[in-house]
């Protein structure tokens, strides 16, 4: 299937070739004319299947006529059903084969297949397990293979488990720089009733000294490490109520707080119809804001579930004019959450060896992106030399991504920055200055923890992007000079910023 | 008698030469003339009675033995015990020559040397056994191993010869480990999958092993890929300076991977050459390298089934379609130096040739022409052909993952040893065939390789025989479970602590000369061409060589002409083209040969074919 030489062809054979297609498209002319008009007539018989085929065998790639032939199926299921997943089922898989023996990445012939798997509840799973690994012994990189073996593992009850492990565990034997293989393994490992964790990092360990320079186990080690993380749903960290403006903020981008089970609960009743809405209007936000219609003087947010309000002592949140409540977390995502004793110690082994292989491989750049991410899930305060010194090397070995590291960069420099201003700023909000200058920041990160803050020092950055500023509803004083944002859109951006005094 | 027809193959090419009043026959049908006479088949003569008859120039093409092949043959086991190919054509042995100014003679040059053979199962019953189905082995004089990516390959592909052959692919390449864990085998792991899954390798090791590779590999491995026929090419290695012992030290490899590595890629000549990993080992391991997932991930090897003969006897195939003339059994009596080239005097008549190709057998001293002994420096090498039964030799566990029966390819204490299972069609099912080569670096030493094999390998295969009970223990266990490989699995628990049995071994010292250079042995200038006698001898473990010889000789007499250029597919329709064909699964045999021997005259040789064998594997 691939790195085949193209062959060259001359031009009598050019001809031969035109006039071969010219034949062919006024057969398929007439067949397509033929098909549609005993469609109009609703004729939907074997015939049609007939003369479907004979198109299809040729191109499968016509998706038109596989949908005329599944309506003609639907057709003979409902008249005779035991003809139709006893002989006509078999038929219509042995007709997509040979649609693939043709074509082996034809969308229409796989997808054909998994129609035929629903309407027959999976009847013949064994055979398509057979089938897909035998096209993926012909070519391991056919996605549609792949994709059709994940759709029956993740919606056939019938496919063991164990036998899937194995296949992939061949699949990755045989050739461990396909991801697919590692993929389908990443959709299988959660179910399993077992413990893996040990056997797959050895397993990965054995990909990545093998070869340093492959991404899909180390893509693989990734995953499986944060699928180690607790999945956490958002909760609230923030609070601010003024006069008509009710500032939420959550722990990670949520959809709507409506969505989200959380109540404004005014003097006496819950508010109805409150509009939510974000500096963004993004679908998904940390910071949700609403303004309410009448004023309440005293309002309380309440959530259905309580886990909303884990910071919050799990209790409503009773507010009045003027109240600013929060309390931020001191991390910013599942990585840099505090871990259990066995995760940590687990990650500390990590950690050793992806350091003996990265001073093997001092010029490769994957163990060095992977260590930077388990040095942040350990600890990632205590790293922080560490994490930069990895990064300024990144930025020499991977010059083509450098921009991506220099946003890593800010977005951990940010972090640390905020938790440093977390420890010593514990109590008093006022006069709340948060310096973020000369920090070579080429992206804003987590605006939505500085919405409280009054005065804010960006200056002398790189800074480009604008449209964070939009979560700064409390700041009074922004220092953006020395940095390279467009002026025309930065005006456009703080607009709805009052009191806003900025230096540029 | 042939008549024109006989001898014409039908295929209507328009290279074939014309067959006009200018070139009457003789008495046996034989033409008066032809362009070149070429003696001996063995593979680089083969190519080159290939390529010239593909060109239209006639060929005739002799033997004096009676089968094809040379120290290339390949016999069946009665052949093989009748010792056939230690008949020396007596009559052949001179054959005077008559130049222009001087005299000379061909000699005949004997190979196999001290000739030993043994049954070391004595009983009637296992012999009358293997008997039965002598026809089932093709033994090898000298096994060949082929590199996916050796220019043989190519030229297989390109010249369409290759649909005459089958080839499979060596299995696995295995080593025992250096003394003291001599009797320890360990697979050696060179694909990327094998180190990524092999268990006998830590983490370390393994990153050093593919650095080492990695590094063996850089000099030229962009280039590898667009011009496969020149990686190969003498002046290429001194683009790099490195030896493989300074990439080893660069790449920090420890010694269990070093020795792995080298023996992996060692030929006999390194066994020859004082600093036998030298530069050009590196190259060498650059072109196994390459071959490695050419047609599989495992090694680098492909085996022809059959046996190598196999390779010589489809270019002469070739060479026969287009109308070269095959006479097996011929001798020359008289070569006489004329005004336009060479009569030659044979048996039965006279012919008339422009050239003369020598085949390594014939030895050409020519008076007064003195060639030194030490140009032709050559190279003694021990031999050993076993019929084992019992299973394989045991390998570590780890190999039970690629199924592959088969071949497997062993470096054992500087040995090369092929075992092979009935796949390889080398040897009737249940038994495995074992040819071992080594380098005997003092040919005058007096230790018969017998006691040479016999000590080295009796850690890994029971020379003396069991006791009753377990000969009779691992029989029963093998006919009772059918299919070769299910008995395999079941006996393994017992095949740990016993070694397959040696039934039968044969033990021989092969000579051959040694990478000689030069191939014009006489040159006769005329005003407006040349009148050559060449030797295509040539001594090599590796096959490019030999196909660089025949390139090399055949630029002299034809230098304005392309080599061996891709011949029309006449009877497959959907032939192979290019560079992507799996020849490991190309059809086996044609159905429909292209000449029948049958019609052929019985003067002219049998046109090779591979019917006999599989007529022997139709059997029972």
């Amino acid at each position: 299937m691939h790195g085949r030489q193209k062959k060259e062809r001359t031009a009598e054979e050019e001809a031969a070739k035109e006039k071969e297609r010219c034949k062919k498209v006024a057969a398929y002319r007439y067949a397509m004319g033929l098909i549609l008009s005993k469609r109009e007539k609703k004729e939907l018989d074997e015939e049609l299947l007939k003369i479907t085929g004979q198109v299809l065998a040729s191109n499968p790639d016509i998706s038109t006529l596989w949908n005329i032939r599944k309506e003609v199926l639907t057709v003979l299921k409902e008249t005779d059903f035991t003809n139709f997943s006893d002989v006509v089922v078999q038929k219509e898989l042995d007709f997509s084969e040979f649609c693939l023996k043709s074509n082996p990445k034809s969308y229409g012939a796989w997808h054909h297949r998994v129609w035929l798997m629903r309407e027959t509840n999976f009847s013949k799973v064994t055979s398509e397990l057979k089938l897909c690994a035998k096209y993926l012994e012909y070519d391991d990189r056919n996605f549609h293979c792949w994709d059709y073996r994940r759709y029956l593992v993740e919606n056939c009850s019938e496919v063991t488990l164990e036998q899937e492990f194995d296949f992939t565990t061949e699949k990755i034997s045989s050739n461990f720089s396909n991801f697919s293989s590692w993929h389908l393994r990443s959709k299988i490992l959660p179910k399993l009733p077992r413990d893996f964790l040990d056997e797959e990092l050895e397993l990965i360990r054995n990909a990545v000294f093998t070869d340093p320079k492959d991404q899909s186990a180390w893509f693989y080690h990734r995953w499986l490490l944060r699928s180690q993380l607790p999945t956490e749903s958002p909760y609230l960290i923030a609070a601010q109520y003024s006069f008509t403006r009710l500032i939420l903020t959550f722990s990670s981008k949520a959809p709507t707080p409506s969505q989200l089970g959380v109540k404004v609960v005014g003097t006496d009743k819950k508010i109805e119809g409150i509009k939510w809405t974000n500096p963004w209007s993004n679908t998904c936000s940390k910071l949700w804001e609403c303004e309410l219609q009448d004023e309440n003087k005293n309002i309380s947010v309440q959530a259905d579930s309580s886990s909303m309000m884990r910071n919050f002592g799990n209790m409503p949140l009773s507010m009045k004019i003027g109240d600013i409540m929060r309390n931020f977390p001191n991390y910013f995502d599942t990585e840099t959450e505090e871990k259990n004793d066995k995760l940590l110690n687990l990650l500390k082994e990590e950690i050793a060896w992806v350091q003996e292989l990265q001073e093997l491989e001092p010029d490769v750049k994957w163990p060095i992106c992977t260590l930077i991410m388990l040095m942040r899930m350990v600890d990632f305060v205590g790293y922080k030399q560490s994490i930069l010194t990895h990064l300024d090397s990144l930025m020499k070995l991977d010059s083509k991504r450098v921009n991506y590291y220099l946003d890593l960069r800010s977005k951990y420099l940010i972090e640390w920055k905020l938790v440093e201003c977390s420890n010593t700023n514990t109590h008093g909000l006022d006069e709340l200055l948060l310096d973020l200058s000369g920090l070579n920041l080429t992206a804003l990160y987590y605006p939505e923890r500085m919405c409280f803050h009054t005065k804010i020092d960006l200056s002398n950055n790189a800074l480009k992007n604008c449209e964070p500023f939009r979560a700064l509803v409390n700041c009074k004083e922004l220092n953006l000079s020395g940095n390279e944002l467009p002026k025309s859109k930065l005006k456009k951006t703080i607009k709805g910023l009052e009191n806003l005094k900025i230096e540029c | 008698m042939a008549t024109e027809g006989d001898i014409r193959p039908e295929t209507g090419d328009e290279h074939a030469p014309e067959e006009t009043n200018d070139n009457p026959r003789g008495d046996d049908g034989l033409p008066k003339s032809f362009d070149v006479l070429i003696i001996g088949t063995g593979v680089t003569e083969s190519i080159l009675s290939a390529a010239i008859s593909r060109n239209g120039h006639s060929v005739l093409h002799l033997d004096p033995r009676e089968y094809y092949g040379g120290t290339w043959a390949t016999f069946s086991l009665d052949q093989w015990t009748s010792k056939t190919f230690l008949e020396t054509p007596t009559e052949a042995s001179v054959c005077d020559l008559y130049l222009e100014d001087s005299k000379g003679a061909l000699t005949w040059r004997n190979n196999v040397e001290q000739f030993e053979q043994l049954w070391y199962l004595k009983d009637e019953e296992t012999k009358s056994q293997l008997m039965s189905q002598k026809r089932r082995f093709n033994i090898d004089l000298m096994p060949r191993l082929i590199a996916a990516r050796e220019d043989i390959i190519q030229i297989l592909i390109t010249s369409n010869v290759s649909r005459y052959l089958e080839f499979l692919k060596i299995s696995r390449l295995l080593t025992n480990l250096p003394p003291p864990n001599e009797d320890v085998i360990e697979s050696i792991p060179l694909s990327r999958a094998d180190i990524f899954t092999s268990k006998s390798l830590s983490l370390v090791e393994k990153r050093s092993l593919v650095k080492l590779i990695e590094a063996v590999l850089q000099p030229t491995s962009s280039v590898q890929d667009e011009a496969p026929l020149e990686t190969s090419v003498p002046e290429e290695v001194e683009t790099t300076s490195e030896t493989f012992e300074d990439l080893v030290k660069k790449t920090k490899v420890p010694d269990k991977l070093k020795h792995m590595v080298k023996s992996s890629f060692t030929t006999l000549e390194d066994g020859f050459s004082p600093d036998g990993f030298n530069v050009e080992f590196c190259s060498r391991c650059r072109l196994f390298l390459n071959s490695i997932g050419r047609y599989g991930n495992q090694t680098p090897f492909l085996w022809t089934i059959y046996g190598i003969s196999e390779v010589c006897q489809a270019f002469c195939r070739l060479s026969a379609v287009y109308g070269g003339i095959f006479i097996l059994k011929r001798h020359l009596s008289r070569i006489e130096a004329k005004e336009d080239g060479f009569v030659v005097q044979t048996e039965k008549d006279e012919v008339k040739v422009k050239h003369i190709i020598l085949g390594p057998d014939m030895q050409c001293d020519i008076i007064g022409k003195d060639r030194s002994k030490k140009e032709q420096a050559s190279i003694v090498v021990g031999r050993a052909v076993l019929i084992t039964k019992g299973g394989s030799i045991k390998r570590p566990d780890e190999n039970s993952k690629p199924k592959g029966d088969g071949i497997f390819v062993y470096r054992l204490s500087g040995m090369e040893v092929i075992e092979m299972n009935h796949i390889s069609q080398a040897v009737p099912k249940d038994y495995r065939l074992l040819q071992v080569t080594f380098p005997i670096s003092d040919p005058e030493t007096t230790q018969p390789c017998r006691s040479i094999v016999e000590t080295l390998l009796s850690p890994f295969v029971q020379f003396r025989k069991h006791t009753e009970e377990c000969m009779e223990d691992s029989v029963g266990t093998n006919s009772s479970s059918g299919a070769e490989c299910c008995s395999e699995d079941s006996t393994t628990t017992t095949e740990e602590t016993i070694k397959p049995q040696v039934i039968y071994g044969s033990y021989f010292k092969l000579t051959y000369s040694c990478d000689s250079l030069f191939s014009e042995l006489y040159r006769n200038s005329r005003e407006n061409s040349d009148n050559y006698i060449m030797t295509s001898d040539i001594g090599s473990a590796e096959l490019t060589k030999y196909v660089l010889k025949a390139k090399s000789i055949f630029s002299t007499l034809y230098p304005d002409e392309e080599f061996l250029p891709k011949a029309p597919d006449c009877d497959e329709p959907d032939a192979m083209n290019g560079d992507d064909i799996d020849t490991s699964e190309l059809s086996p045999a044609i159905e429909n040969p292209v000449v029948n021997p049958e019609v052929v005259n019985e003067a002219v040789a049998q046109i090779p074919n591979d019917n006999e064998n599989e007529g022997a594997a139709g059997e029972g």
